[in-house]
This record gives C-alpha cells, structure tokens and sequence, in this order.
C-alpha cells in the first residue's frame, strides 16, 4: 500500500485504494532536487533518450508542495540538511523518496574519517524507498527505480521482463 | 544551525514596496545548491548576497589525506559537467611537479577528449540556459548530440559523466582507430546541426529582447573580480590559457579565441556558440595529425613528487582553472589550492543583479554558466 | 620580453625588487615573500597596471609554526603569473585586506579566514562563505582532525 503517510486512514476501501495506487504509480510527479554532479544524470533522464515521461514521471515540479516523489541527487552537506527535512515536510502525503548516488545513499566517496560536512545518506534525515548505486547511477538506473517504485505501490511490476533473445555466436 | 537569514536582513516597517526574498537552494533556476538573499523593491533587485556553501565537500582537505593518483576521482567530482579539462589539469600539475614527459599520440588524445567534453558542457549551458528563458525545445535537441558525445566518452574511457580517464605520463591504455572515426563522424554531422541551433534560436527576436543589454559586464571590473572564460572574451579581452600558456599540445593547432565587444548576455551566448566551431577544427586538426606510438611513459608506481610547489592553469569550459599543489617530498600533497573558474565569476553577479528585474538577474546567472559543486569545493 | 617589463614596472612602484623564476618547473613567472605592510602597495600598483586576482589562500606550516598567506596574480594580455608569500605568526594571525582594491578579493579573503582563522584587517565583510554560520571550527589547519 501507499507509504508515507503519518496518519493511518480511518477508513480502509480495499478496490478503491487498489486503483488509487494503480493511478498514483503511474503519475509520479518529480521534485527537482539536483543538488551534484548526480543531478545531470536525472536531467538527461528526463531527456530525450531515456524519456521518463513514457513511465508519467516526466513532469518535474520546483514546488514541493506539487510533487509526489523526491529525488534526493547528489551530496547532502551539513547546510543543506535543514532544507532537505524541510522540504521533505513540505510534500504532501503520500510521498516517497528515491535516494540516488552513492552520496545519497551513504555519503559515498566523502564518508571520510575527517568528515565535517557531508551528511552520510539521506536516510539520516529522512525515510527513503528507493536506494539507486552508482556514481553517478545511470540513467537507465534511474528509469529502474521509478518501476520498483511502482511496484512498491501495486505490489506488481509493471512492465514485466521482455522475453530473452537468443544470441547469434 | 538556523535557518534563519543573517541578522542584517531584518524586515523593518517602510512605507515602501521593499522585501527579503529568498532565492534557493532548492531552485530550477540556479543550477545546483545556491541561495541569492535579494532585497527587493516591487520587482527590481535592490542588493543580491549570494549564500554559498550547500554543496561544500572538502575538497581541499580530501586532496592533503589521499595520495596523488587518489585524488583523481575527487577532483573531476568538482565540475563534473568538465571533468576532462579537470582531470587534464590535475595530471599535468603533477607531470610538471615531476618533470614526467608524455607521448605526442596521449598528448592529442587528451586534447581530442578535452575538446569533446568543452563541446558537451557547451551544449548542457545551451539547453539549460534556455529553459531558464522558458524554451523547452532547445533543451531535449541539445540533450540528443549530447548524449552522443557522451557514448564516444564512455566508448574511451567507461563512464559517462565523472571521468577518471588520464594518468601521470599519458593514458591508461592504448586507443583504437574506432574512437577516432567515432569522433570524426559525430563532429561532421554536429556542423550541420549547429545551423539548426542558430536558426531556431540566435535569430529569435523574444530571445533578443531577453538577452541584448541584459548583465553588461564592464572590462573595468573584468579585472577586479578576476574573471575568465567566456564571460570575459564576451566583454572583449582575448585571454585563453591555451593561447596565452599553451598545454598538452594546443600550440600545434590553429584555432582562433572568439572574442565579443558588447559584455551582455547576448555577447556570452554568441562567445561560447562561436567555441564549438573552433573546438571542431581542433578535434579535426588532432585526429588528421595523430601520430603512432606509445600512449604512456614509464613513471614510478607510487608518485612521490620531490619538495616545491607548482601552480598549473588550464582552460575549462568555465573559465580559468589553476591547481596550487605544495608539496613535502611524501606522497600525499601537503596543500592543494584549486582556483576554481566559477569562484570569481559568481562573485560579479550581486554586481550585475543590482537595479535589474527578477526575471532578468536569472538570465544573467544562466548566461554566467556556474556549477556551484565547482564553486563550493 | 615586454611581459616582464610589466611586471618590473608594477613592482618599482611598490618598492619591490624584480625576480623570475623558472617559468616551466613551477608555473610561477615571479615568486616573491613579503611582509604584511607591503600587500596593500603592492596591490594598488598592481591593479593600476591591469593586473587581476587570481587567488588568495594560505598554507598552514604547522612545523615552522607559522602561516604563510598565498596571493596569486596574473595579467590578461601576457603570461604573468605573480605568486606573493606573507609569512605570519600562528598564534594570532592577522593579514591586511586587499577587498578594498580588488572587490573580487573579498570572497577569497572570507574563505580562508574561515579555513585558517586568520584575519583580515579591514576587510569589508568577514562573514563565513562556505561554513555554517554558526561554525566554530577551521577545517584546513593541520591539527584539525574532524569534527566529534
């Protein structure tokens, strides 16, 4: 069922929620939250070549208070972290949180012993869904995520895996 | 930490139409993790103070605790939209500290590379810069040859974005003939789609009206704020390190610095459309005259520099990049500087965003092309 | 060569003797040690002579006890890279702010008092650039070993 929400529902309508996740899986609205070299790759997700809009997730909004899902990309610093709860708390319910890069996910190459600035993994701050490796994680990664995604609402993979074809040697 | 902006912005009780607003960090418009604190009146910028520090990491610290080649994936991590220019930097900052020499054949594949990525980060500036002014269009044509850039790179070196591609002493492995055709084919075919960018674009009258006069940069601050890049060549100075302090064998190529007098917007845009016809020619006059050979010189396993300093510039799509290394004799740096290109050039824009409307200070900051990674460190 | 010519003439107006140094070894044209009085003439000559700013740092040598503050110059219409060391006191060290002739100097200035603790007299804003606000540490000293 739909993560993300801070109240149970009172109600519970099992076909009706079955349809209202089925509709929200297949609209996920974006925040731009580039913050490094990670962001790039989220913009050439968006992009032509690996069109995110096929899968509805192409509609980037700057607000937070329009979107569904946040993309944490790139390295979360000590100052930014307020931001970043912040505009977690800005998003309405249900949200979800893909948390992409190494930066995202841990701090990546900058979880040092002398570290001062670099939060390590976003997940400190807030509650992620999606975890995407890389450094940066390519775009195809990012198109991978948006589908366990989906498949974390419907409890079904959308597109299922397409049937092998047999190499010519 | 607060939140809160300084105390110098307190809100007092005017008869005037004078606000605080708060530009960033979260923001489509600013390219990375910057906060502009503007002081407003109606919608004219009364004092913009640029709020850096949100993608702070550690860059020069990381530099004195890993060893030379350790620091290769840190430092094309700083402009990652440039990592070629950079990664270029950082080895021949080494290579003179050392006094190692490089193969011709490496030395114009290093600048085949260079060249195709000031061609990428070009064309990002392009599209993104006109989805600041509100056209989409532009910025799905500029991702598609972009992303065949990107697959010669990967095809060279393995990764798409942050490269880690040359070594002390040349490149890690032998390159191929494929690369080189790859190459030829993308940059004949890219010099009939660059009349398509001009015609959808450089002629368009709403793209005139938001860009000509708009953040007129004057050649008595070029010098005070220590501009360089394209941002200078707009306002009239003809200073590129490759000519003025040639590297990694720029000076066998003939290849002009486009250079425009007026200062605006406008001039910066044709400045940097004017680079990718001259980074063409370069990438033609490498691959026509590449010699055969060895790509590396033997150098030792573990790089121990003797003592001394050594200062390196380089040219990055950006601007002006100079690497400061101080060195102990050991085989970590004992102070790395990295004069990074966007530092200064951000630091002119509470200049040219005073007495300017919102909407145009935004065209100004994408006409400035920053990455605030690269200005944080 | 008229670039150094330049270069001479700037440092006469200062008061300063003229040395090069070898240019493909180091990158550096002229490498020169100062005192702290001696920054803020040479400043003003150097602008005047359309020299710009290229940085302001320091290095920490924490051996020698001491800071060495690093001024990088160069100029637009020749190769003319200009390195300037001033060597201070560890203990209290206090540089002179060169914010009121190169505006661009400021930003600098503000980042390595930060990461060295060093201060600039007269600088027109000394408030952190890349810290935190409220940061009481300084990260690029040698005896900083993280923050816990």
């Amino acid at each position: 069922m739909g993560t993300g929400s801070t109240l149970p529902p009172v109600v519970h309508f099992g076909c009706l929620e079955q349809i209202f996740n089925l509709a929200r899986a297949n609209s996920l609205w974006p925040l731009t939250f580039g913050l490094a070299c990670c962001a790039i790759e989220m913009m050439s997700a968006a992009g032509p070549r690996f069109d995110l809009d096929r899968f509805g997730a192409g509609v980037f909004r700057a607000t937070p208070r329009q979107a569904d899902v946040m993309i944490v990309a790139g390295t979360v610093t000590a100052k930014m972290a307020p931001t970043v709860v912040r505009l977690y708390n800005q998003m309405p319910a249900p949200k979800w949180v893909i948390a992409m890069g190494n930066c995202a996910i841990s701090g990546g190459p900058f979880k040092l012993d002398f570290n001062y600035n670099v939060i390590e993994g976003v997940e400190r701050l807030i509650p992620v869904d999606v975890h995407v490796p890389g450094c940066p994680p390519r775009p195809e990664a990012l198109v991978e995520a948006f589908l366990k995604l989906e498949e974390k609402l419907t409890s079904d993979r959308r597109f299922p895996h397409p049937p092998e074809i047999p190499r010519r040697s | 930490m607060s939140m809160a902006a300084p105390l110098t912005y307190t809100l007092e009780k005017r008869d005037n139409d004078n606000f605080t607003l708060n530009l960033g960090p979260q923001h489509p418009g600013t390219h990375g993790v910057l906060r502009v604190v503007l002081q407003m009146d109606g919608e004219y910028i009364l004092h913009a103070d640029p709020v850096l520090g949100y993608g702070h990491r550690m860059q020069e610290k990381i530099a004195e605790n890993m060893t030379y080649l350790q620091c290769l994936p840190y430092v094309c991590r700083m402009d990652y939209l440039g990592a070629m220019s950079y990664n270029l930097a950082w080895v021949c900052a080494v290579e003179r500290l050392c006094g190692f020499e490089v193969p011709e054949r490496a030395e114009h594949i290093r600048v085949i590379a260079t060249e195709l990525n000031r061609m990428a980060s070009h064309l990002l500036w392009w599209g993104a810069y006109l989805l600041d002014l509100g056209a989409f269009t532009p910025f799905l044509q500029a991702f598609t040859d972009r992303e065949q850039i990107l697959d010669i790179l990967e095809y060279l070196t393995g990764s798409r974005l942050t490269y880690c591609y040359f070594r002390f002493g040349g490149l890690p492995d032998e390159v191929d003939d494929v690369f080189l055709e790859r190459t030829m084919s993308f940059v004949n075919g890219f010099r009939k789609r660059l009349k398509n960018y001009h015609d959808l674009v450089t002629g368009n009258v709403i793209f005139h009206h938001r860009s000509k006069d708009v953040g007129v940069i004057l050649p008595f601050d070029a010098a005070a704020y220590g501009l360089t890049g394209p941002i200078l060549r707009g306002s009239g100075f003809a200073y590129d390190v490759r000519k003025q302090e040639p590297y990694a064998a720029y000076e066998r190529f003939d290849f002009i610095v486009p250079t425009e007098t007026s200062g605006d917007c406008l001039a910066r845009y044709n400045v940097r459309m004017e680079e990718f016809v001259q980074s063409m020619n370069i990438i033609e006059q490498a691959v026509n005259t590449i010699p055969e050979g060895p790509v590396r010189s033997k150098v030792p396993k573990t790089i121990k520099p003797p003592r001394g300093e050594v200062a390196m510039a380089v040219e990055t799509p950006r601007g002006e990049l100079v690497i400061y290394i101080v060195s102990d004799g050991s085989k970590k740096p004992y102070r790395v500087k990295f004069r990074v290109p966007s530092f200064a050039n951000l630091s002119v824009f509470a200049r040219l965003a005073r007495g300017q409307l919102l909407a145009d200070a935004l065209a100004i900051l994408g006409s400035l092309d920053m990455v605030i990674p690269e200005v944080d460190r | 060569m008229q670039g150094s010519n330049r270069l001479e003439k700037a440092l006469a107006e200062a008061g300063i003797e003229y040395r090069p140094t070898e240019f493909p070894n180091t990158g550096l044209h002229c490498s020169l040690s100062l005192g702290p009085d001696l920054v803020r003439p040479l400043a003003t000559a150097l602008r005047s002579n359309g020299f710009f700013i290229e940085t302001v740092t320091a290095v920490d040598l924490l051996q020698e006890n001491r800071f060495e503050g690093i001024y990088l110059f160069n100029h637009y219409d020749d190769p003319l890279r200009l390195l300037v060391r001033v060597p201070v006191e560890r203990s209290r060290p206090v540089l002179p702010s060169i914010g009121g002739i190169f505006p661009g100097a400021v930003w600098h200035e503000r980042e390595t008092a930060e990461m060295f603790g060093i201060t600039f007299q007269d600088c027109p804003d000394s408030r952190n650039l890349l810290l935190p606000e409220d940061a009481d540490y300084h990260p690029l000293r040698k005896d900083f070993t993280g923050r816990s």
